[in-house]
């Protein structure tokens, strides 16, 4: 379920959203559970922290400030969509925004489980990218092993983000569309049966075997070998394109449309022709050479 | 229409399990009945690899469980016979995305649309093979003549009789079997197995080089002529339908032209 997100900010430090959960006992219970067990981590980050809708009395705004004492987080600043929450933050002299700050990723699948934040550290959260503390086994364990903080957060393959509730945080309604998709950095070879999702253009430094899947909202860029599947523009963009050094893949996917490859091609793996790139022309799938001339 | 849903199984790994399900469901379909192959090795595909069918998957077995298309959608048609479909496992997931409830719906639902229901299982005994064998009513049972790929078929044979009313036969297929080497005896012989297992043979087959050959192609062997272990798969969906064929002659495999001439100049020298 989705409850608690911590969101990294470009050049802002990071945002603690609990605009997920229903009542006070069940936001404190996460913030308490994820600050607590990973309190190394906020050491000297700027923290903001999004209340989404909830109504707390003074008391109990009161109460989470203080859990987030306890590891040492000052929030910088706090958004809040509920009137009274406001007028009692404001009473404790705390800065107070209206709803979420803008620029997030508009849908972020998040869970309540601090399983792996614990092991991450500041360096990992790039700008932009989703810290989740993603207890789904397929993410922290089996799909991506030893993954740095921001890839853990955008491999959500794409039945963990609906089971996981990702749809929640949207219908919440508190976090602004992004303007721009943001761009998730991979420095990995994806092997079979390991899956990659993100809500942005994707870049990929190494191979995507075949059995692999690689999913964006925008292109897909893959800086080796493309021999698994990759669909891009999975929310319908057209002008989603994928490229690689290599691109020898199994099926490639962009928005509705599919190219499989080609029956009998067997040619040795390393045969190749160079760098293409494949885009929608007139509603297929079409692949050009990058040719430097 | 009700048809049969057949499980592959074998306990041990690399025994031929894939290789026979696609022999077998190409053999089915090529004597005209309608096949489904259902790929139960969630996370460790290869049945699509097998059939050649790899480019064409686009969704899976999970996919239809968790009702993300119909099952009609996920079922890829063969290329050659049309009367064949696969229906390929989740590469991404694990075994633990089915349940045995769930198994045994979508192969009822199956055995409403074809003939044949042939259930790629995968190796071992844990979740994967209990959600494979929850829908079967009959199952193969794979083994190669070493110990210990028949230790495991013991096994697997001791599993599917605990499950009695669902699993209403089991025969076992012996596979990989070298005539030269049981001649020699360096190798089991069928016989040797039978006497372990004590079980009814469905059908011997040959080791073949061509195996390799057809699953890098992605063509299965008993859809081509002039391969012994393609005719030995159909000869084994023959007797499936209930035909009564007869075994291979499996020395006559041996003769190789310099054997005949050696035998034609002394014929009683065995």
């Amino acid at each position: 379920m989705s409850k608690i997100a911590i969101i990294s900010q470009p050049d802002q430090g990071v945002l603690i959203d609990v605009g997920g959960c229903q009542t006070l006992q069940e936001a404190t219970n996460h913030l308490t559970s994820t600050l607590q067990i990973s309190s190394e981590f906020w050491k000297g980050i700027n923290v903001d922290l999004s209340l989404g809708a909830l109504e707390l009395s003074a008391e109990e705004v009161a109460e989470v400030i203080s859990i987030a004492a306890e590891v040492g987080i000052k929030p910088k600043q706090v958004f809040a969509d509920n009137d009274r929450t406001r007028l009692h933050l404001q009473a404790q002299n705390i800065n107070v925004s209206l709803g979420a700050p803008i620029g997030l990723p508009n849908s972020l699948a998040v869970d309540g489980g601090p399983s792996s934040l614990s092991s991450e550290d500041g360096s990992g959260c790039q700008d932009q990218n989703l810290l989740t503390a993603e207890s789904s086994e397929a993410v922290t364990g089996a799909q991506l092993g030893s993954v740095p903080a921001a890839v853990v957060a955008a491999d959500i393959d794409p039945a963990a983000s609906t089971a996981d509730g990702a749809d929640e945080s949207i219908a919440g309604g508190k976090l602004e569309p992004v303007p721009a998709p943001a761009v998730l950095y991979l420095r990995q070879t994806l092997r079979s049966g390991q899956s990659v999702s993100h809500k942005g253009h994707l870049v990929i430094i190494g191979d995507v075997n075949p059995g692999a899947e690689v999913t964006a909202d925008g292109d897909i860029t893959v800086w080796g070998a493309l021999r698994g599947i990759a669909h891009a523009g999975i929310n319908g963009d057209t002008n989603a394109e994928i490229r690689a050094l290599r691109l020898q893949p199994i099926q490639i996917r962009i928005a509705h449309a599919i190219a499989r490859s080609p029956d009998r091609p067997r040619k040795s793996l390393l045969s190749h022709s160079g760098p293409e790139t494949a885009r929608i022309v007139n509603g297929t799938i079409k692949i050009t050479a990058n040719n430097p001339e | 229409m009700s048809g049969r849903v057949i499980v592959i199984t074998s306990g041990k790994g690399g025994v031929g399990k894939t290789t026979a399900s696609a022999n077998i469901g190409v053999a089915l379909a090529a004597t005209g009945s309608s096949v489904a192959l259902l790929d139960m090795d969630i996370g460790l595909r290869n049945l699509d690899i097998l059939m050649g069918l790899e480019n064409r998957v686009v969704y899976n077995l999970v996919d239809v469980i968790e009702e993300r298309c119909k099952l009609r959608q996920a079922l890829v048609k063969d290329k050659r016979l049309p009367n064949l479909c696969l229906l390929p496992a989740a590469q991404t997931r694990d075994k633990t995305a089915v349940n045995a409830d769930q198994m045994k719906a979508l192969c009822g639902e199956l055995k409403e649309l074809f003939d044949y229901v042939v259930v790629d299982s995968p190796a071992g005994i844990e979740t994967g093979f209990q959600n494979a064998v929850a829908g079967a009513e009959e199952a193969v049972v794979i083994t190669t003549p070493e110990m210990s790929a028949v230790r495991d078929a013991d096994r697997i044979i001791g599993l599917l009789e605990a499950r009695k009313d669902e699993i209403q036969q089991y025969r076992l297929v012996l596979n990989r079997i070298r005539p030269s080497m049981v001649k020699s005896n360096d190798m089991m012989s069928v016989e040797d197995v039978l006497e372990i297992l004590s079980v009814k043979l469905l059908g011997v087959v040959p080791e073949d080089e061509q195996i390799i050959v057809s699953t890098n192609k992605g063509e299965p062997v008993a859809g081509t002529d002039n391969t012994r272990s393609g005719l030995a798969f159909r000869n084994i969906a023959r007797r499936l339908k209930g035909e009564d064929v007869p075994l291979m002659d499996l020395d006559a495999l041996n003769n190789t032209w310099l054997t005949k001439v050696v035998n034609f100049f002394a014929p009683v020298r065995a």
